[in-house]
């Protein structure tokens, strides 16, 4: 029979584009007449890749949990295979601790799970509300019981933690979400497909296939929540079932203990005294070791939890008593919290209410945003306009020409969030000639003068949406024009001030762009003062503390491109300080931690290139652990997964500079399998591609200086035509094409050719950043020039070629080319 | 479908001066040439100009041993990438008319005339647009045929607009039609397969093959799309 040219899920992906220009977000269809034997009662809860029903099975007659996959997400081939993996893994068991799977339905409208439906708390819950030691043994235990069995079968959960262990009503544990789990080497479908179509034509696809195909279950991917994850994990190691047993260790610490822990390591000191009394101090000890290999196995800690179970308590009368007068006094602090959120609950209706007043007199979506579903959203903003345009300027109170305009500008904003830029530029454009037109009026009214500044500056962002770079000039230039005037018009105004910096920021950054370092360093520093002024004003501002890490990052960057790394490693520094606090304040802040992480990164950077690279390696770890730490959050956000590819990739590198080319190379691979997993989701991003070349040819210089030269030409080569394939005519690619020659050129004795043609693609790179406006690469192509030269003309040439301080890289090709050209 | 079977049969034919095949020639890529020319030019006053420069692109294909007939000639990287070049030319020609203009009129450049050289964008977009196109006659075709069949082909294709364009689950879908649910799912399983073969045979018209590999025809759409 002939394969299909699509299969469900692909055709359905194309009649949403032929129907609706795109695909849907939207829930999922259980008409599907496989499905129609489920009545479905309510959503359970919606992740980032699914959403789970409570349902009834009309047939069996037994209440049952369908865990589906979003119908946006379902035609991703990665996707679809780890629920199948879940399925698969479930139907090897049949036990009370582990959640069952009753069947795997795959229909045209949805694939689902259909699961055993448990009713109770999660164990997360049950620690927050406290348990008593004969509910931690048995929780445990049954906790041990699951992971002996899925240990036994050759699959590692990954993922233990308290969110997901519940607890049914008999008290039953019943570990779940085998989602990410993994059984052995060679059992995943995506492996099979692989390999059984032959080699793969794409050098993304074969070194996918080549990295997927190593027999290790996670070596630095991100899997699991960190801080449960057990130390060689953290580090990017393989994940083995000792992982797990880390894990229950610091459940069952938490579980003893009544307090959750800050991280994955336990506090140094005694253990709770719960867990010394409960005979439970040297479990947690054993399972928590950084050694894995001394950790005790699952069918240990089982047999381990079952004496204790056994063993008569003491001191019971004096615990009871205990545990009541605890037990009234969490009472007690639940009442006061139960009034605390009802009274939280009246200020947010009535706040909610009074949004919807002010949106009734015309002051649009901004105020509706948390209260309405897009589609009133998109309702009002229409009704918005149509009230204000129905209705003549001159008609209109000065307090409704405000309103106007902000309904305007609201407006503008929900159209370009949704991608329609010229739509957004008409208003926005509309606008800016009315307010002129006022301002003609009364010259110098600073209301007039302070929406048009705002205005310049939606136009100068939507024309940089647009590459147009001479348009976003001129009305960031008027937007400063702007500032600056309402400054000298209300020098005490902070609005006004604080506006001046935005400006000034923005035309830094155009600065930056366009290589005009110089004045790119001035606007940062002038921004930089103001914030600087206002944060010493309002130390505890975190707004403020935002303004300031983010001048410092950008003056920073400005100062590397002047080239004086050691002012610029000052800021960086500065900047790390301010936000390592603002992060400490707020620790489950996401942006707060990638800011930090990205941080932490450029000011590794900047201290490899003052040739301090010991220095770089403490805070190169902070940003992998920081961006483990949000991957585990939503492991789908590409940004976060490229900067945690670019840390990996850097500390793989840094370890390469300290010659410790063993160590660095499972964090190369990493870095590697991060950027062809993001190339995967998006062929057509070439900020995602170049990523993933960059990783890939730094994984080969490792191959190379490793000694083992063996298919390195071969996969260069690919890599060249791999960069050749590619659209991008900037300069990076083309440094890229320099390297790969210099690789292929120096494990190819008898071809000169190459570093010819090295040399000869540089010059073509020059021209090209030169054309491109590219600054950021000017010492990557210094350092390039001075290796070319090192083959070409000899070591004296490299060495005059060469940026203060020596380039690593170069170091080491001159250890390797130690007598100048080395043929 | 009369006439040509390949767009390169049609080419050849519209090469050669057949009156018929260059009408149809040109209605079958003139939406294509407007929708990327629009979106090149969104936001800028040169929007006015895309139907004059569409028109240009179609007669630079069709001149005398113009492109056309040198696309037929050589044929070096597909028609789709011969059509993009062409158009390119042509917009090219026209923001460079209106950049001179500039100083007179007092209008601005169009934006992407004033982008850096990133040849990337510019191609992507024309195979997005191109995309969207080979779906709409897909559509169109489908729609078409069903008026054409009437009866319960009409009704199949009714079922697929509210399934998708509506939104609306099969539940629903069937409380409309006034059916058993059940077997509007039967009717929508197959309406689903008219589809897919309907597109098949728009892809297999725009593949230089005569579409001997359609799987990998559809995935190159699908990530056109995506």
């Amino acid at each position: 029979m002939e394969p299909s040219s699509l299969d469900d899920a692909e055709l359905d992906f194309v009649l949403n584009a032929a129907y609706r220009g795109g695909p849907r977000a939207g829930s999922v269809d259980f008409g599907a007449p496989e499905l129609q034997r489920f009545e479905v009662q309510r959503s359970l809860g919606r992740g980032g890749m699914g959403e789970v029903f409570v349902a009834r099975d009309r047939v069996l007659e037994r209440r049952v949990a369908l865990k589906t996959i979003l119908p946006e997400l379902r035609f991703r081939d990665e996707t679809r295979a780890r629920f199948l993996r879940e399925a698969r893994i479930l139907s090897q068991f049949e036990h009370p601790n582990l959640c069952r799977l009753y069947d795997y339905i795959q229909s045209e409208s949805a694939d689902v799970l259909v699961l055993e439906l448990i009713e109770g708390d999660t164990l997360h819950d049950r620690i927050r509300a406290g348990l008593e030691r004969r509910d931690v043994l048995h929780i445990a235990e049954g906790v041990a019981t699951a992971l002996a069995l899925a240990h036994g079968a050759g699959v590692v959960h990954r993922d233990l933690k308290p969110a997901n262990v519940m607890i049914t009503r008999d008290g039953t544990p019943k570990v779940l979400d085998f989602g990410i789990a993994r059984a052995g080497a060679g059992e995943e479908p995506g492996e099979q497909e692989l390999e059984e179509g032959g080699r793969p034509a794409s050098l993304a696809e074969r070194l996918a296939a080549r990295r997927r195909a190593q027999p290790v279950t996670v070596a630095g991917q991100v899997i699991g929540t960190p801080k449960y994850m057990s130390p060689e994990q953290l580090r990017g190691e393989t994940a083995s079932a000792a992982g797990d047993l880390y894990s229950l260790g610091l459940m069952l610490y938490e579980m003893s203990s009544g307090a959750e822990l800050p991280s994955n390591v336990l506090p140094a000191g005694e253990a709770p005294a719960a867990a010394r009394a409960g005979g439970l101090q040297p479990l947690i000890q054993g399972l928590t070791s950084p050694q894995a290999a001394e950790r005790p196995s699952a069918a240990e800690v089982q047999l381990a939890l079952r004496r204790l179970i056994g063993r008569p308590r003491r001191r019971a009368v004096q615990l009871a008593v205990v545990a009541v007068l605890l037990a009234f006094g969490f009472l007690g602090y639940r009442y006061v919290r139960y009034l605390g959120r009802e009274r939280d609950r009246v200020v947010e209706r009535q706040r909610q209410a009074e949004r919807l007043i002010g949106f009734l007199v015309g002051d649009v979506a901004e105020r509706v945003e948390d209260v309405g579903p897009p589609e009133l959203l998109e309702e009002l903003d229409r009704q918005a306009i149509d009230y204000f345009r129905n209705r003549s300027i001159d008609q209109l109170s000065e307090v409704e020409l405000r309103r106007r305009i902000q309904a305007v500008t609201g407006v503008a904003q929900r159209v370009s969030d949704h991608g329609r830029l010229a739509a957004a530029l008409r208003i926005y454009r509309d606008e800016a000639r009315f307010l002129e037109e006022r301002l003609a009026d009364e010259p110098g009214a600073v209301e007039w003068m302070f929406e048009l500044g705002q205005i310049e500056f939606y136009i100068g962002a939507l024309l940089r949406d647009q590459h147009d770079p001479d348009g976003v000039r001129a009305h960031w230039g008027a937007y400063e024009r702007l500032s600056r005037e309402l400054v000298a018009l209300r020098p005490d105004d902070v609005t006004y001030r604080d506006e001046l910096a935005y400006a000034r920021t923005n035309l830094g950054v155009l600065h930056l762009e366009e290589q005009r370092p110089r004045e790119a360093y001035d606007a940062f520093s002038e921004a930089l003062s103001h914030w600087q002024a206002r944060l010493a004003d309002a130390p505890d501002d975190g707004a403020l503390v935002l303004e300031v890490v983010d001048m410092l990052d950008w003056r920073a960057e400005s100062l590397v491109a002047l080239g004086d790394e050691a002012a610029a490693e000052r800021d960086f520094g500065r900047s790390l300080e301010l936000r390592t606090a603002q992060v400490e304040r707020d620790p489950e802040n996401a942006t707060f931690r990638h800011g930090l992480a990205l941080a932490a990164f450029h000011h590794a950077q900047s201290l490899r290139r003052l040739g301090e690279p010991e220095r770089a390696l403490a805070p190169l770890e902070r940003a992998g652990e920081l961006g483990l730490w949000l991957l585990s959050r939503d492991p789908e956000r590409g940004a976060w997964a490229r900067s945690q590819a670019l840390f990996e990739n850097a500390r793989a590198t840094l370890l390469d500079e300290l010659r410790r080319f063993d160590a660095a190379r499972p964090l190369h691979e990493a870095a590697c399998r991060r950027a062809a997993g993001l190339v995967e989701r998006d062929p057509r991003n070439e900020d995602w591609r170049q990523l993933a070349l960059i990783c890939e040819l730094d994984w080969l210089f490792n191959t190379a200086w490793r000694g083992e030269t063996g298919g390195v030409v071969a996969d260069a080569r690919a890599l060249l035509s791999w960069v050749e394939e590619g659209r991008s005519t900037g300069g990076r690619a083309l440094a890229l094409e320099v390297e790969a020659l210099l690789l292929i050129g120096d494990l190819s004795p008898q071809d000169g050719e190459p570093w010819r043609l090295a040399a000869a693609r540089l010059e073509a790179a020059r021209a090209a950043a030169a054309a491109l406006g590219d600054a950021e690469d000017e010492r990557r192509r210094a350092v390039l020039d001075a290796r070319v030269r090192l083959r070409t003309e000899g070591r004296d040439a490299a060495l005059r070629a060469a940026p203060e301080p020596m380039p690593w890289q170069l170091a080491l090709d001159l250890e390797r080319h130690a007598g100048g050209r080395q043929r | 479908m009369s006439g040509p079977t390949t767009c390169w049969a049609l080419l050849a034919d519209a090469a050669g001066g057949d009156a018929r095949e260059t009408e149809r020639f040109c209605a079958l890529y003139r939406g294509l040439v407007v929708d990327f020319l629009s979106s090149r030019w969104r936001g800028s006053s040169a929007l006015q100009d895309v139907e004059d420069a569409a028109q240009e692109t179609l007669m630079e294909c069709l001149r005398e041993r113009g492109a056309l007939q040198r696309a037929v000639d050589e044929a070096p990287r597909g028609f789709r990438a011969f059509l993009f070049g062409v158009t390119m030319n042509v917009a090219r020609r026209f923001e460079e008319r209106r950049a001179r203009l500039r100083p007179e009129l007092g209008v601005e450049l169009p934006p992407s005339s004033l982008a850096p050289a990133e040849e990337s964008t510019p191609e992507r977009e024309f195979n997005r647009a191109w995309a969207r196109s080979v779906l709409s006659r897909a559509r169109s075709a489908f729609e078409r045929s069903a008026r054409e069949a009437g009866g319960s082909r009409e009704r199949r294709c009714e079922i697929l607009r509210l399934r998708f364009f509506e939104n609306l689950p099969i539940r629903r879908i069937a409380e409309e039609l006034g059916e058993e649910a059940p077997r509007v799912h039967r009717e929508y399983a197959r309406a689903r397969e008219e589809f897919r073969g309907a597109l098949e045979q728009v892809v297999r018209f725009e593949s230089r093959e005569g579409g001997d590999d359609l799987r990998s025809e559809m995935r190159e759409l699908m990530a056109h799309l995506a």
